[in-house]
């Protein structure tokens, strides 16, 4: 009796484990050097659940006032998503991402003539 | 008509060139020449990247393709397209202003002298012919944004990235004069103002500026330069006043205004103002060269 509750204990044990990395695994964090073109991180993300929003956080290097815009594409680079940022600004935006796929996040800024900056944050397809 | 044409033929080539280069950067944001070259020139990576695909192309050739890529929703927002097609004119405009100064410089320098032996007045006609050759160029540049205008306007039905109406406002610029509810009422409009800033007030003031050095200087190199050198100059300089002046930097920068949607709580009023001092200058030079050309 003992060594089936132990078995149990381990099993659920192992199986919360999986649990919280399969969430975490839709959460990704990405630290690009951003300009005026966009620019992919190189790290996927996998959408689990059947929300039609994306979520991202970010901040910046430089502490200037320019916003960011982010966009989130499929495996083709098509366009499934796309915002406009404030700094340190968390917000949603609808995409057509679909569960289950590996999309990517890219980000870039509109002025050209400016030096680029580091992007940090967190996302979420 | 046939003259008009000939005159003016250096004007309608930049229209047409602008314009062609305004649509093919629209697609190019939009990575339409990335997914066709992926398809045309790297077909095995297209395949693996059409597997994990959320929406696989199942169609059987390049046409279909086509008509595949040119579904791609980012086609069709307004917004950000009608920002991002024009973004490559934060570098080119300096280039426009030398050409023009270029323009001004070969008409004083040939069949202008001639017309002063004519006219009596000479600085009103020469004047007079730096502000049409100015309203020329930004007009120009100006059909070339309305002609996208249109075409984004008929083409996205409505669609807007940051729904005017419920999401965030993408710009600041002009709404600490217009107020917040203009662009939400009125998006259409507004980004019709703008472009009439950017497009049509800008182009004319450094137009103006650039052929104010025909005045002065005889070397043609220095009068086509000298646009680039006081428009890129003055972003270097914005960027190491950034550590006196913090973010207010920006206003130095003459490209800000044409980047404006990248920053928040803009001074309409100071962006502009500040743009217009080249054609402070412009006119200042010209009142100085004015005894001058007269007595020449």
């Amino acid at each position: 009796m003992k060594r089936t509750i132990k078995i149990l204990f381990v099993l659920v044990f192992v199986f919360s484990i999986c649990y919280v990395n399969h969430c975490q695994g839709s959460v990704g964090t990405f630290n690009v050097t951003t300009n005026s073109t966009w620019k992919k991180y190189s790290k996927s993300s996998i959408k689990t659940d059947n929300l039609k929003t994306a979520v991202v956080n970010w901040q910046a290097s430089s502490k200037s006032s320019h916003k960011q815009w982010f966009r989130i594409v499929n495996s083709k680079g098509e366009a499934k998503g796309e915002s406009l940022h404030n700094y340190l600004q968390n917000k949603t935006f609808s995409t057509t991402a679909k569960k289950g796929y590996y999309y990517w996040i890219m980000t870039k800024r509109e002025h050209i003539i400016d030096p680029s900056t580091q992007v940090t944050g967190r996302w979420e397809p | 008509m046939k003259q008009i044409l000939n005159r003016n033929k250096l004007f309608i080539i930049l229209f047409i060139c602008i314009s062609f280069f305004v649509f093919c950067w629209y697609l190019y944001d939009n990575n339409v020449f990335e997914q066709i070259s992926n398809y045309l020139f790297h077909y095995n990576d297209f395949l693996k990247a059409n597997i994990l695909s959320d929406t696989p192309f199942t169609g059987s050739n390049f046409f279909d393709y086509l008509i595949d890529v040119f579904n791609n929703p980012g086609l069709y927002y307004f917004d950000y397209n009608i920002i991002f097609a024009f973004q490559m004119f934060q570098l080119l405009m300096p280039i426009f202003y030398s050409i023009i100064g270029y323009y001004f410089y070969k008409q004083y320098h040939s069949y202008l002298v001639l017309e002063f032996y004519r006219i009596q007045n000479n600085f009103r006609f020469l004047v007079s012919k730096m502000v049409i050759n100015s309203l020329k160029l930004s007009v120009c540049i100006f059909f070339s944004f309305l002609l996208f205008y249109l075409y984004l306007f008929i083409i996205c039905k409505g669609n807007f990235v940051m729904n005017p109406h419920n999401d965030d406002i993408p710009k600041s610029f002009l709404l600490d004069i217009f107020s917040d509810n203009f662009y939400r009422n009125n998006a259409y409009q507004y980004y019709l103002i703008e472009g009439s800033i950017k497009f049509l007030l800008i182009p004319f003031v450094f137009s103006m500026f650039a052929q104010s050095f025909v005045l002065i200087f005889s070397n043609l190199k220095v009068v086509v330069f000298l646009p680039c050198l006081y428009y890129y100059g003055l972003a270097v300089i914005s960027f190491i006043m950034y550590n006196f002046i913090g973010d207010n930097n920006i206003y130095l920068n003459p490209s800000t205004i044409l980047a404006n949607s990248d920053y928040d709580n803009l001074n309409s009023v100071l962006l502009i103002g500040i743009n217009l001092i080249p054609l402070l200058i412009a006119i200042i030079i010209i009142k100085i060269m004015d005894k001058r050309v007269e007595i020449s």
